[in-house]
């Protein structure tokens, strides 16, 4: 779904060093937190899978997009298939909940039927059916971050990012977003979340590739992952062994016969 | 892996997008209402600048209908030679009217004008002025050409000219001209450089907005529209205050002008002869202005991505 190959960037404002060589790779439907120090680099590798920054060097694939080489005006289109959430919620303030939400369907041409039964859909789903009609500012923090990954899931897209969800949050509501994601995972959708809160990343099991001065400097899979891996290995080594195991009794038994 | 979808620029809702820019006016009415206001004052003040423009134009043209070049002809030449003088002062370039005065007619028009009894001279002297021709001219730039030409006229004797009006009403319509043309010029460019500074902090006032419209994948054309509607909609509201604040201007300052206009002879154009141009201009100025104005502003934002676009704002 998403790839990085030897990617290098600078900032353009000052020319240090964003992302030095970075090589991730993430699947299809994987959950992935992105973790490191501000100015790390996690932001830029955000803003470079949003079409917002472009790499000096190397390849970034997102779906089928190639961005090294992607146009202007394919830039809405990759947006589409990738749902957006801010530490800052960005909410259009004027706008209803239900406005809000519905305004990701309006710019794809949606009819008004299904932006309705869509935005229903969503809107239940992050526990804010009762607050449709209702501003951004009569909201609590977490029932605007809420609205805010409604309006990034409402498109169905492939891929949500989430650069620092829970800056503004306290631990708790914290917990309760990043159980949203979860959910979100769960449903089928890939999820990449950029933070630097690491005790909250603990308490879930997922992939964590930590940057560092713009380079990958680790990169953990989930506990359940690898207890796969463990067990695939496992599972392959008995095999080998079985295998071998019949070769030689085949071979034993060769010689016997022979 | 997800299929590349197509690049349509199908689906643009624009009944929505009209009814949003629409509703943005209301939503952002404080911003709408400088918007309106600096272009209503610009507007009306281009309008000012090209209403006294016209009614000086006008008068110049009046007081050129009046100068009036008087060549004597030679005396003591027949009858068809006097005809020829005034055939060859018409073919003249710039002359717009001979008018042949006979020596009789002549005489007595100064007699006429000196206050004198026309006919208290009658046994005393005898008539002293030859047949004239009166030529008017209709370029004042070109009047020493025209007047050499008249001079060069054969059988023209003398002539008689009021050089020193003429040149200072040349010099009065060059100096108005051009001050109503910078007058004119230096406000549309204050109009531009205002209108698109008040919609660069629109956009950093909806800076939020257009942020969430890129990143929800909107295209450009979906982003431009509203505030395009914007545009075009505080254009005509411009327009049309600036038409009623004419009336208002012309109602309270048209009397000072038909007077100073009356002390050259001439007389006010009334507003209403030219009227309908008046609000054909405002209208395609203040939608020229307003809908131009958005769309360059906005477009030069919508180039950017990322932390350059930020950097913009």
């Amino acid at each position: 779904m998403i790839e990085f190959k030897n990617v290098s960037m600078k900032y353009k404002t000052n020319g240090a060093v964003a992302l030095d060589n970075v090589n991730v790779k993430i699947d299809d439907g994987e959950f992935v937190f992105i973790v490191g120090a501000s100015g790390a680099g996690k932001s830029s590798f955000l803003n470079v899978i949003m079409g917002q920054e472009k790499v000096d060097s190397g390849i970034v694939r997102v779906g089928p997009y190639n961005l090294a080489s992607i146009r202007r005006r394919a830039l809405p289109y990759l947006r589409r298939m990738l749902g957006i959430v801010f530490q800052d919620f960005r909410l259009i303030p004027k706008m209803t909940v239900y406005d809000n939400v519905a305004f990701a369907l309006r710019v794809i041409g949606m009819g008004d039927k299904k932006i309705t039964k869509r935005v229903r859909y969503v809107l239940k789903l992050v526990d804010l059916s009762d607050k449709a009609n209702n501003f951004p500012h009569q909201l609590s923090q977490g029932e605007r971050q809420r609205v805010a990954i409604a309006r990034a899931l409402v498109n169905n897209p492939a891929v949500i990012i989430a650069d620092e969800p829970t800056g503004n949050l306290d631990p708790i509501l914290s917990n309760d977003i990043m159980s949203l994601f979860d959910k979100i995972n769960a449903l089928g959708a890939t999820v990449v979340v950029v933070t630097h809160d690491l005790e909250l990343v603990h308490q879930f099991d997922h992939r964590i590739v930590t940057i560092e001065n713009g380079r990958v400097v680790s990169d953990i899979p989930s506990k359940y992952k690898q207890a796969e891996d463990i067990s695939l290995r496992f599972t392959a080594e008995k095999t080998e062994e079985v295998s071998e195991g019949s070769d030689e009794s085949e071979e034993k038994g060769e010689q016997e016969n022979g | 892996m997800a299929k590349k979808r197509k690049h349509r620029s199908g689906g643009l809702n624009t009944t929505y997008l009209t009814k949003m820019g629409a509703h943005n006016i209301i939503a952002n009415r404080s911003m709408s209402f400088s918007s309106v206001s600096v272009l209503t004052a610009c507007l009306l003040l281009i309008g000012v600048s090209v209403m006294i423009l016209v009614n000086i134009q006008n008068l110049v043209k009046d007081v050129e209908n009046q100068n009036v070049v008087v060549a004597f002809v030679k005396e003591g030449i027949s009858d068809e030679e006097v005809a020829k003088v005034g055939t060859d002062l018409a073919a003249i370039p710039d002359v717009t009217n001979v008018e042949f005065v006979s020596k009789e007619a002549g005489y007595e028009e100064q007699l006429r004008e000196f206050g004198v009894d026309e006919n208290l001279f009658d046994d005393v002297i005898e008539n002293p002025l030859p047949h004239s021709y009166r030529v008017s001219v209709s370029n004042l730039e070109q009047f020493q050409t025209t007047l050499a030409g008249i001079k060069a006229v054969p059988n023209v004797d003398a002539v008689r000219e009021s050089q020193e009006l003429v040149s200072q009403i040349s010099t009065l319509q060059n100096s108005i001209t051009a001050i109503c043309i910078i007058i004119v010029a230096v406000l549309a460019v204050v109009s531009m450089f205002i209108i698109s500074n008040t919609i660069r902090i629109t956009m950093v006032s909806r800076k939020i907005d257009i942020q969430v419209m890129k990143s929800v994948g909107a295209t450009n054309t979906f982003i431009c529209w509203p505030f395009m509607i914007e545009g075009v909609i505080i254009g005509v509201i411009s327009g049309v205050l600036a038409v009623i604040l004419t009336f208002i201007v012309e109602k309270i300052e048209g009397g000072a002008m038909q007077s100073l206009l009356e002390m050259f002879g001439s007389e006010a154009i009334s507003l209403t002869n030219y009227l309908p141009l008046l609000i054909v201009c405002y209208l395609v100025s203040g939608v020229f202005i307003g809908a131009f104005g958005s769309i360059v502003s906005i477009s030069k934002y919508l180039k950017k991505e990322g932390s350059e676009a930020n950097e913009m704002l």
